[in-house]
């Protein structure tokens, strides 16, 4: 049992002393705990409307207010709490459609990858039909028939980005059953489903995660696109996209109205995008050999 | 003599591919006994591995069995339900692969990989699975087993981990081991070793091994019979100190020639000229004759020359001896 925990402290150490790692850690657990606590963190409502009270600056610059940490827009809501309630937005969109669009490209690509031949062709031209669609464009056309809000954007987000992880995970897939622990499993009367759930998965679980946190980063920005043309979530919930293309009116008299969500999605990408390296560099064991940590 | 326990008959497996059949198997007969090591010798691309895995009926995509019979038991394997098939897969007939490495999952520890065979077969709950698991570790020769089983494949040496391939494959009380190079990864010492573990756990379990190997040298200790393959056809069969004291073919002797030797003074190391190839729309003659040395007028003109008793024993695929 010494030797258990002894194993686990080494392996916590090496995600530790990984700067991406952390650093993309801290910015997923921040993100994931304004989306969850904004109604009780966030100082105003994030709709309510003071007329005599807008294009505040932020608290530290002259005429700043302390009630409104980050200034107010054009119509006085108060921005910082726009924010935390975007992030929601945010999230909901990274996972939920991270999710979904993992769950139908992994599923597809297992098959693909494992059966080859008809299927294979089926699925893989069906992906190269479909990527052949610029995806902003795509999304753009989805959002226009299915209308605006939150489910609609992940579902359209979905259908844009299996595609994705059924083209990158299929090649991994490719790539592991040809090696011989399969045979082996054959060898020992494992019949195909098994197989493919319990020897071939597992081995695709590194890549996946690296996927999946590229993937979250992919859907902030997608939404944030969406929304900046409006064909995102509806006018009376706050996003991030929606706060950049109403500041983007006032960029040269209240500059906080657009910089400060376009911060929030780029530290946002930014640290999914470092979480996924940093996780790719401490879960692959070549790496490891390489002396990095 | 008793009913062999594995029966190969005019064995073909054909590729079709673009440019045209590969034949690599062609006609290959091969009787095990209970209890007996064959080994099955020849190079690269001879097709012996086609041979072992068609035993299993594990055959590469692309590949067909033309005709012949496998029959084990009484029973023609190549006849018998996907279902019923998957009874004897790692029950009846198990395999050792070449590299411990890729034949053991990495995402796994070494305890689940060994427990899903015996709960398969043996319809063990998950404790009785573990005990015997560990005992099956135990006699392999696997230091502390209860703790090595928590082990991951990557955790472990090269001959701990072909032990632990060794082991579930015996795991089952099989009546047949399909061993494909099962020790052409490891280094030499331990090639020894595991060599002697497989004779020992051949002997005491009455177990038939089917050896397939490039290394005449491990036949050499290990095998009761040997049987020589060539692009796909057995050239000569015998047994194995007959074959050693008395080569027949031109590619046994061949062979024979290209081990390094100290005691006879060598400039260079000797080898068999030219390269097999691939038996692609072939000619029907014998196979080895571009390579072969001893080669007679007729040999380039006569059509597929047929087993031939050099002695009742020794069967050699050549016109030399007709």
């Amino acid at each position: 049992m010494a030797d258990k925990k002894k194993a686990r402290l080494v392996q916590a150490r090496r995600f530790l002393s990984n700067g991406k790692f952390v650093f993309g850690g801290i910015v997923l657990l921040l993100l994931v705990f304004t989306s969850v606590t904004a109604p009780y963190i966030a100082p105003h409502d994030p709709n309510e409307q003071d007329i005599t009270a807008t294009k505040i600056p932020p608290f530290w610059m002259e005429g700043g207010d302390a009630s409104h940490l980050l200034g107010t827009d054009s119509l006085g809501r108060d921005v910082f709490s726009r924010l935390l309630y975007g992030s929601r937005v945010a999230m909901f969109v990274a996972v939920v459609g991270t999710f979904f669009a993992g769950l139908i490209g992994v599923t597809l690509a297992l098959f693909a990858g494992f059966y080859r031949g008809a299927i294979d062709n089926l699925i893989s031209r069906f992906v190269d039909i479909w990527i052949s669609f610029p995806p902003i464009l795509l999304s753009i056309v989805l959002m226009a028939v299915l209308g605006t809000g939150l489910t609609k954007v992940a579902l359209a987000i979905i259908l844009v980005d299996w595609t994705r992880f059924c083209r990158v995970i299929r090649g991994e897939v490719f790539n592991i059953r040809e090696r011989d622990f399969i045979l082996a499993a054959r060898a020992i009367a494992l019949g195909n489903l098994r197989i493919i759930v319990k020897e071939v998965f597992p081995n695709i679980v590194p890549l996946l995660t690296v996927l999946v946190t590229l993937e979250m980063g992919i859907a902030i920005i997608v939404e944030a696109i969406l929304s900046f043309v409006g064909l995102s979530v509806e006018a009376s919930v706050p996003a991030w996209g929606q706060m950049i293309a109403l500041g983007r009116l006032y960029i040269h008299q209240a500059w906080w109205i657009m910089v400060f969500p376009m911060m929030c999605i780029i530290t946002s990408v930014l640290g999914l995008n470092l979480l996924g390296d940093g996780l790719r560099e401490v879960l692959d064991p070549r790496l490891k050999v390489l002396g990095m940590k | 003599m008793s009913d062999p326990l594995l029966s190969i008959e005019k064995l073909r497996i054909y590729f079709r591919l673009p440019r045209g059949t590969l034949k690599a198997v062609e006609g290959v007969s091969l009787d095990i006994s209970r209890g007996q090591i064959i080994g099955l010798v020849g190079e690269s691309g001879g097709g012996k591995s086609m041979v072992g895995l068609s035993v299993l009926r594990l055959i590469p995509e692309g590949g067909r069995i033309v005709s012949g019979k496998i029959v084990f038991e009484g029973k023609n394997l190549l006849s018998l339900s996907d279902y019923e098939m998957r009874h004897i897969r790692g029950s009846d007939i198990s395999m050792i692969l070449q590299d411990p490495l890729t034949s053991l999952n990495p995402a796994f520890r070494i305890k689940s990989q060994m427990l899903d065979v015996l709960r398969l077969h043996k319809g063990y709950d998950k404790k009785e699975a573990e005990l015997v698991a560990i005992e099956l570790l135990h006699n392999i020769g696997i230091p502390d087993p209860e703790k090595n089983i928590y082990k991951y494949p990557h955790q472990l040496s090269g001959g701990m981990r072909q032990r632990v391939v060794i082991a579930i494959a015996f795991s089952c009380n099989p009546k047949l081991i399909i061993a494909d190079e099962p020790t052409t990864a490891l280094d030499v010492t331990i090639q020894a070793q595991i060599l002697r573990l497989l004779k020992n756990l051949s002997e005491e379990y009455q177990t038939s091994v089917l050896f397939i190997t490039h290394d005449l040298g491990i036949v050499a200790n290990l095998c009761d019979r040997v049987a020589v393959i060539y692009a796909g056809e057995i050239v000569e069969a015998a047994h194995t100190r007959e074959l050693f004291l008395n080569p027949k073919h031109p590619y046994t002797r061949a062979l024979f020639r290209s081990i390094p030797r100290h005691d006879r003074k060598q400039e260079q190391f000797q080898s068999i000229e030219g390269m097999m190839g691939i038996p692609i729309d072939w000619p029907d003659r014998c196979k080895f004759y571009p390579r072969c040395t001893e080669k007679l007028d007729t040999c380039e003109h006569t059509e597929s020359v047929d087993f031939l008793a050099y002695s009742p024993d020794h069967l050699v695929r050549c016109l030399k001896y007709q």
